[in-house]
This record gives C-alpha cells, sequence and structure tokens, in this order.
C-alpha cells in the first residue's frame, strides 16, 4: 500500500522533469531562502534552501556522540556501562554516526551536488545502520538472563543426587567463567565468604571457609552446560559482534555495487528508459547528486526485512528475561517503540506530496529518522554515562564505598586519620592506606610493601595489630605467599575489606562529629 | 597476650579530647580537661561483645543526645542492613560447615545471591523480605541457627529476621531499638558527655573490646573515676570472636582479673554488671550449664538466679586487690531499654555515693 503511494509521487515526479516545475514550491525559485536564483530543477529535485536546520542538527548530533564516547571511556569500569558494555556502546555510537552524518551533509552540501553514490551507499546500509544496535541490545538482555541461569543450575547443590565434587571440572569452570562479567567463581565465593567471621569451634583443619567444599552436580550434567554457556559467552563475545557488524556493512556495499552494476548494465542498454533504481542518476554515479526512486524504496524495504525479523525474535525472547537490574530492558523496549513511530510517520511523510516536495526542503523528514537515531544515543549511551556519574556521587558501584571515596581523597583521608588517631584507631585506616599502596606499586617494590604490611598489621602484639581473627593463621598464609613471590594485586583484598568493615564504627562516629564528612557520605547513599 | 600494662610515659590520655558529641558540645571541645573536678569519668569495660556500646547507645538514648535524633538514625540504615546480611551469610556459610544442607530450592537460591552478590542497596526491595524471611525460617537455617554457639553469631539475628518487613522497603527509619540490637565492632575509644544534675558532667568512655583494642585501654586508665565492667552471663557456651580455640568466660575472667587488681583503681568504685540475662535465661532452658563449669550443682543448673550466684562468686574470686566494699556486682538486659535505665542509675548512685565518701 505504501508503496503504491510511493510509486504514484514517483511518476507525478518523472512526469514533471523540466525546468517550470509542477511539483517544486514556487518559493524555491524566487525566494530569498533558495540557494539558487534563478532556480531550476535538476534531476528531478527542486532547487535547495538555505535553511540551517540540518547543520545544527549535525552539531548538536556530533557534540553529543563525542561526549557520550569519551563518557563511555571515562566510566567504562561503572556498573552502568559494564552491564551494557563498553563495545556495544561504542558500536550504537558508531553505527548512527555513519548514516546521519552522511545524510546531513547532503542537505548541508546541496542534494544536487552531493554524489549520488554517496546517498546510495548510505541507504544500503541504513537498515544494519539502525537495527543492529537494537538486535544486539536485545540480544545481549536476553543472553546475559540466559547465562545467568545457566551459571545457577551449575551451582545448584542438589541434595538427592548423587554429588560429585566439583574438583574435577573446576579448573574448566573457572575458565569457562572467567570469561563472563559476573562474578560466581569458586575463589570469589571463598574470599567472600572469608569476610564473614566464620570460623568454627570443631575441626580447625578443615573449618577454614577457603576450602568452603560447595557440592555440584553430575559431572557430565555440568560439562553439557557448560558448553551451552560456551555457546552464550561467544554470542555476546566483542569477537562476534564485530564480525557480524562488518559482515552486515560489507554485505550492503556488496548489494550496492551489484545493484549498481545491473543498473549500469540496462541503462547502458538502452538509455532512453532511464534508470531502474534511480530517477535521474545513477547508483554508481559520483558527479552530481539524486533524488530516490520508490524502486530504490522498495530494495531498502527488502534489505531491511531479515533485520526486521531478527529483531522481532530477540524482542520477544528479551521480554522473557526477568531481571532488570540496570533498567537495559527497559529502555530497549522504549526505543522500539519509538523506532515503530519513526518508521511509520517517515513512510507517511514520504508518501505525501506536501510534505515531500515542499515540507521537505525546508525541514526534511529524514529528520524522523535522524531524530530517533539520536535519541537512541541519549538513551542507550548518554544517560547510562549519566546515571553512573550520578550513582557514583550517590555511592560506587559495590557496597559501601562512600568510605572509600573519603579514603582515596587526600583531604579527606587526612581527616579520617587524625579522627581515627584521636579515637585510637589508626590501625585500620593505615591498614587500608598500605594495601592501597600495595595495589598500586612496581614489581619491584611489592614484596618490601607486602611484608610490612604483614609485619605492622598481622603480628600479634605488634602496636598495629588488626582486630582480626585468626590473626597468625592468616599472617602465616600470607607470608608464604609472599615468600612464594606470587604477588598477585589482589593478595589483600580480604584484608583491606576487612579493614573497611571495621572502620564502620569509626566513620558513623567521625560523621557524627564532622559535618562535611557526614555530607559526603550522605551524599554516597 | 593481652596484659594491660601502664606505661609511665604515656600522658597522651590526660589530655586526650574527643570529637564524638556530646551533650552541651557537640564538638568535643577543650574547655574541661579531665581533671576538672566537675567531671566524672566512667569507663566501660569488657571483653567483645560483652555489651558496652549497647549500654553506651542505651545511655544516649536516655540523655537525648545521638540516637534519639531521627537524622542519626537514618545515617544507620546501612548498618542495620549490613547486619541483616551478615547474619545471613554467616548462617548459610554455616551449614555448609556443619553439613546441614539448606532445604529448599528456593532458599538455596536465596542462599547463593546472598554469598555472592547481594548488597545493602538491593533490601531496598521488599520482596527481599519475603525471600530472607523464607530462608531464615529454612529447616536448614534453622539447625544451624540452634547450633550457634559453634560459629560465631550476632545476638541481633532473631530480632532482624523478625523484623525484615520494616528493614526491606525504601521507606525504612531505624527504630531506636533497631539501632540498640545492631552489632557494630566498636573499635578504638570514644566517650560522650552528660549532664547529672549538681552542675557536673558524667562523661562514659566506650572501648573495643578484643585482645588487641584491650591495649588501648591505659589511654584512659589514670583520668578515671570509676569502672563498669560488662561481661555476657550467655557466653558460658561460646569461643572468642579472636582465638577460636579460646572459651569466652575464661578470657573474661581474665581481663577482669587485669582490670580490678590494677593498682590504678584500688580507690576507685568498681561495678560489675552480667549482662545479656534475658539471653542468658533463655539459654539455660533449653542448654546445660552445668557442663561448662564442674564445680556447678547439676540440679541448680536451670535456676537462674543460682548460676547468677555462681558466676558472681568465680568472678569476685578473681579480686586480690581491690577493696571488695567499693565493688557492687549487678545484672542487666542492656537491650531493654528500662531494665538498661534502672541499673545505671543505680550505677550512677553508686557512684556518685563512692565519690562523696572520699
Amino acid at each position: 500500500m505504501v508503496f503504491q503511494l510511493f510509486a504514484t509521487t514517483a511518476d507525478n515526479f518523472n512526469a514533471t522533469n523540466n525546468q517550470t516545475s509542477a511539483i517544486c514550491d514556487a518559493s524555491f525559485f524566487n525566494s530569498t531562502w533558495s540557494r539558487e536564483f534563478p532556480g531550476r530543477v535538476d534531476y528531478s529535485l527542486c532547487p535547495d534552501t538555505w535553511v540551517a536546520l540540518c547543520l545544527t542538527f549535525l552539531l548538536i548530533y556530533l557534540s553529543t556522540i563525542f561526549s557520550s564516547g569519551l563518557g563511555v571511556i571515562w566510566k567504562r569500569n561503572s556498573g552502568h556501562i559494564q552491564a551494557r558494555s563498553p563495545i556495544y556502546l561504542f558500536f550504537t555510537l558508531f553505527s548512527a554516526f555513519i548514516f546521519i552524518f552522511g545524510m546531513t551533509m547532503r542537505f548541508i552540501v546541496g542534494r544536487k551536488i552531493f554524489p549520488c553514490g554517496l546517498v546510495t551507499i548510505f541507504f544500503f546500509t541504513f537498515p544494519q545502520a539502525v537495527t543492529l544496535p537494537t538486535i544486539f541490545r536485545l540480544m545481549r538482555t536476553f543472553l546475559m538472563h540466559k547465562i545467568n541461569l545457566q551459571k545457577t543450575k551449575l551451582f545448584d547443590v542438589d541434595v538427592n543426587k548423587g554429588q560429585v565434587r566439583v574438583d574435577q571440572s573446576q579448573s574448566a569452570l573457572s575458565e569457562t567463567m572467567s570469561k563472563t562479567e559476573l562474578k560466581l567463581v569458586d575463589s570469589d565465593i571463598s574470599s567472600e565468604m572469608s569476610l564473614t567471621n566464620v570460623e568454627l569451634n570443631e575441626g580447625n583443619e578443615d573449618g577454614d571457609v577457603s576450602n568452603s567444599k560447595i557440592e555440584f552436580k553430575n559431572l557430565s550434567d555440568v560439562k553439557k552446560e557448560m558448553r551451552k554457556l560456551n555457546i552464550y559467552n561467544f554470542l555476546i563475545s566483542y569477537k562476534f559482534i564485530t564480525v557480524v557488524y562488518i559482515l552486515a556493512f560489507v554485505f550492503g556495499i556488496l548489494l550496492w555495487v551489484l545493484i549498481g552494476v545491473v543498473e549500469e548494465v540496462v541503462y547502458q542498454k538502452d538509455p532512453t528508459k532511464g534508470r531502474i533504481f534511480l530517477l535521474e542518476g545513477g547508483i554508481l554515479l559520483f558527479e552530481h547528486g539524486c533524488g530516490l526512486s520508490t524502486n530504490t524504496t522498495i530494495i531498502i524495504g527488502v534489505e531491511s526485512i531479515a533485520y526486521i525479523i531478527l529483531e522481532l525474535v530477540f524482542f520477544i525472547l528479551c521480554l522473557m528475561a526477568d531481571r532488570d537490574s540496570w533498567g537495559i530492558k527497559k529502555e530497549s523496549l522504549a526505543l522500539i517503540f519509538f523506532q515503530i513511530v519513526a518508521a511509520v510517520l517517515f513512510i507517511v511523510c514520504g508518501s505525501i506530496n506536501v510534505i515531500k516536495n515542499l515540507v521537505d526542503y525546508y525541514v526534511p523528514y529524514g529528520f524522523l529518522i535522524w531524530g530517533y537515531m539520536l535519541l537512541e544515543v541519549i538513551v542507550c549511551v548518554s544517560l547510562p554515562v549519566l546515571y553512573s556519574i550520578g550513582k557514583e556521587k550517590k555511592h560506587q558501584e559495590s557496597g559501601d564505598t562512600g568510605f572509600e571515596r573519603l579514603l582515596k581523597n587526600k583531604k579527606t583521608f587526612d581527616i579520617v586519620l587524625d579522627f581515627a588517631r584521636r579515637s585510637y584507631c589508626t590501625e585500620s585506616v593505615l591498614c587500608w592506606r598500605d594495601i592501597e599502596r600495595y595495589k598500586k606499586s612496581g614489581k619491584g617494590n611489592r614484596k618490601k610493601i607486602a611484608l610490612h604490611i604483614v609485619e605492622a598489621y598481622l603480628s600479634l602484639e605488634a602496636p598495629l595489630e588488626l582486630n582480626m581473627p585468626k590473626i597468625q593463621e592468616r599472617k602465616q598464609e600470607l607470608s608464604a605467599i609472599i615468600e612464594n613471590g606470587s604477588l598477585e594485586l589482589d593478595l589483600f583484598n580480604g584484608i583491606q575489606e576487612h579493614c573497611l568493615h571495621d572502620m564502620i564504627d569509626l566513620m558513623d562516629r567521625l560523621s557524627s562529629a564532622n559535618k562535611e564528612i557526614s555530607e559526603i557520605l550522605r551524599n554516597s547513599k | 597476650m593481652g596484659n594491660i600494662v601502664v606505661s609511665p610515659h604515656d600522658k597522651e590520655g590526660q589530655h586526650h579530647m574527643m570529637a564524638t558529641p556530646t551533650s552541651n558540645n557537640p564538638n568535643g571541645g577543650s574547655a574541661a580537661t579531665a581533671k576538672n573536678k566537675s567531671e566524672i569519668t566512667v569507663l566501660l569495660l569488657g571483653a567483645g561483645e560483652s555489651g558496652k556500646s549497647t549500654l553506651f547507645k542505651q545511655v544516649q538514648f536516655f540523655h537525648g543526645v545521638g540516637i534519639t535524633h531521627d537524622q542519626e538514625r537514618i545515617e544507620l540504615i546501612e548498618i542495620v542492613r549490613l547486619n541483616v546480611l551478615e547474619n545471613a551469610k554467616n548462617l548459610v556459610a554455616a551449614t555448609q560447615h556443619l553439613n546441614i544442607p539448606i532445604e529448599q530450592p528456593e532458599n538455596r537460591e536465596t542462599a547463593k545471591l546472598i554469598i555472592n552478590s547481594l548488597n545493602t542497596n538491593d533490601l531496598e526491595d521488599p520482596s527481599w523480605s519475603k525471600r530472607l524471611y523464607s530462608l531464615w525460617k529454612d529447616a536448614g537455617i534453622q539447625k544451624a541457627y540452634e547450633n550457634r554457639e559453634k560459629f560465631q553469631l550476632y545476638d541481633s539475628t532473631e530480632y532482624l529476621f523478625e523484623n525484615l518487613d520494616r528493614i526491606c522497603s525504601d521507606k525504612y527509619v531505624p527504630t531506636v531499638v533497631d539501632v540498640i540490637r545492631t552489632r557494630t565492632k566498636t573499635i578504638g575509644i570514644t566517650d560522650m558527655k552528660f549532664d547529672v544534675g549538681d552542675g557536673k558532667q558524667l562523661r562514659l568512655v566506650d572501648v573495643g573490646g578484643q585482645r588487641n583494642e584491650r591495649r588501648k585501654w591505659i589511654h584512659f586508665f589514670n583520668t578515671v573515676d570509676a569502672v563498669v565492667f560488662l561481661t555476657s552471663l550467655s557466653e558460658f557456651d561460646l569461643n572468642l570472636y579472636e582465638d577460636n580455640g579460646y572459651w569466652r568466660v575464661k578470657e573474661s575472667l581474665r581481663v577482669f582479673n587485669e582490670v580490678v587488681n590494677n593498682a590504678l583503681f584500688y580507690k576507685v568504685p568498681f561495678v560489675l554488671l552480667f549482662n545479656k540475662r534475658d539471653l542468658f535465661e533463655k539459654k539455660i532452658a533449653t542448654k546445660s550449664f552445668s557442663k561448662y563449669f564442674s564445680g556447678f550443682n547439676e540440679a541448680e543448673e536451670k535456676n537462674p538466679v543460682a548460676c547468677i550466684e555462681y558466676m558472681t562468686k568465680l568472678f569476685l574470686n578473681e579480686i586480690t586487690e581491690h577493696p571488695l566494699d567499693t565493688v557492687s556486682v549487678k545484672t542487666l538486659s542492656a537491650i531493654d531499654h528500662d531494665n538498661s535505665k534502672q541499673v545505671f542509675e543505680e550505677v550512677k548512685q553508686f557512684i556518685m555515693t563512692q565519690q562523696h565518701r572520699e
């Protein structure tokens, strides 16, 4: 139906291919708006106007993607950005950029000048540019949901079934797990648990939580589920989406070349019949600009179908994902709505003569699509960056890092340390700082700092001994590791967490005593 | 280990002023000194988890400072929720150690989330109230809870789980009771001053109780006018947080011995408070008291008065230097507001009379 309407307008256009146009509005020829004097119709195009909306839009658009891109890099480690994956966000920025830049430039330069070949390239890659970010966003939301489900299954403790200790499959498991962003790895469990002060009276040898034995399903089941997990992980990997993006764009360009050649061959045979696909240009024509014909629209429509189907499939799958802690599902669904609205309006506008032949020269109705793409960038990239900035102000990624912010800032650290000194509890504060130094140290210094931490804070009767259970055992364990020379940066993470935990009381007192600190802590909640 | 030795060089305590809120001087100020006669300094001493800070918070509350104000309590939301999470984590971890499976699959699911990813912000969501409560009521968790003497668990566990519907809400403001019940390990030393009439001020000093913390107590020994020593009645079946092979009662007796017989305290009124009487009475109803004390008559083990009498003797036997007529012994349930108020009033009277006698 829509295409029929299109066809009618296109026919009208063809019929009025002469100097005095019945289609083009008179204001294009003799008003001050017009770029041409005297105006004329070339290549079935009316004279352009001077209205600078495109330039303004392009500037707004460029500053949005530029600042959002910087924001993504800056906040790449924050929860909101990580959950969406910085690479995905960059692809979203990039894919809209090509299209919008190309199309707005056409209006800025002038439709008659902007090479026809370029316009067609942009149109042939348009379906990818619009749908791929959405498809991948929906796909990722769905797959992350599946991965979480799968992992929960993997760790399910099945009391009735024959249990196999995880030891055999552990290395394979952690390898798989490390590829995913969510931390459920065995070692993480143990480090988490060792913070929880659980020590037993009985059986001290195997009572330590770091050897905690959590039991799992049969090994064969585990393997099967791991294979699934591997597939999901591959599908959301950077490699996969990069390859798909490249292939999709290459495919669009190949299609452009192919159809261009066909058009050229047919045209060469009988130039009097005009172009099949374009009004008075050629797909491969770069000398001047051109307008699009209905046939072009149909080709792009057909090319889009596959993408629209994919989008639909993932849209439905995405509805199944149950948890949406980062609002990704919400924003994807909202954008789908706007995408449909924009597409429908675009087609409708394209079929209304007044819009196509008059309004379009002042305010191009392509804005419907560009506007949608700008909205997508704002909703999916800029806003998450803003959330993470806002969230950082409120509280940093995990747990009560309001404390950490106080400690990481030199000025507030000094306030904390001074207060701790007057309360006789500098050990946690100093130990936290030294572990921070350890984490930033180069290879050469690391051992020295590590030994200092163990000696100063983890030795019984040391002046700065921490308030910590089983301190001697911890010291032995850590000393052995340090002697071995395996100085991982996370070696003292558990101890540092403990220090933060011990500071709860101190920080509470400090925030009652110091307005400035209280303000910072309140804002970080 | 843990010996309390007064170093003659340590003068810091004398001029020490804390930046904690006081009833008339929010920033600790520097006007009053410890030697000021109008000021009575009372030390709250005792081993870890004997209830010093709980009593300290109660005293704040009677005097209308600190946690009395909504704003102060709002700042403690995080800490209450952290307590909930820690209790839940400890219980889940205990089920693994004690080899008691969590029975319901959905509770196992919850347990996994607790160990791996749950944080205090998540608890704003009311759905967690149901999930955590269901976990708490799981037969496996309950069985672990019955065996809680085998691992470290806060006394507040049951209370917090029973109040989850309030805590897991974005409108949650901790009540005074919530704050009193919340466990926060005290580190270092903190103090607070209250007007007690007659132009006098009472300066109450709260300290951390674990072994490393006790070394800091000496900073205050010189300036002290009275000592309130707390010990937990309900710790008879528990081991130390610092050293898991060590019986808590033995540690408390040892610390008591060191403090009460310290030369600096000979002339100082001394109060021994047997705290957690409420928990203790519940505990001896189901657990054997005589199992832990060979000298105790088994037939009397369900009688709290006899048990407390026995404990009193045990502690008083430690006193070798301090004059007995300046020692007062009382029982306390520090989480109980009225009881704390009454006992603290008695303690105050005792201290004032003793001072008057001098």
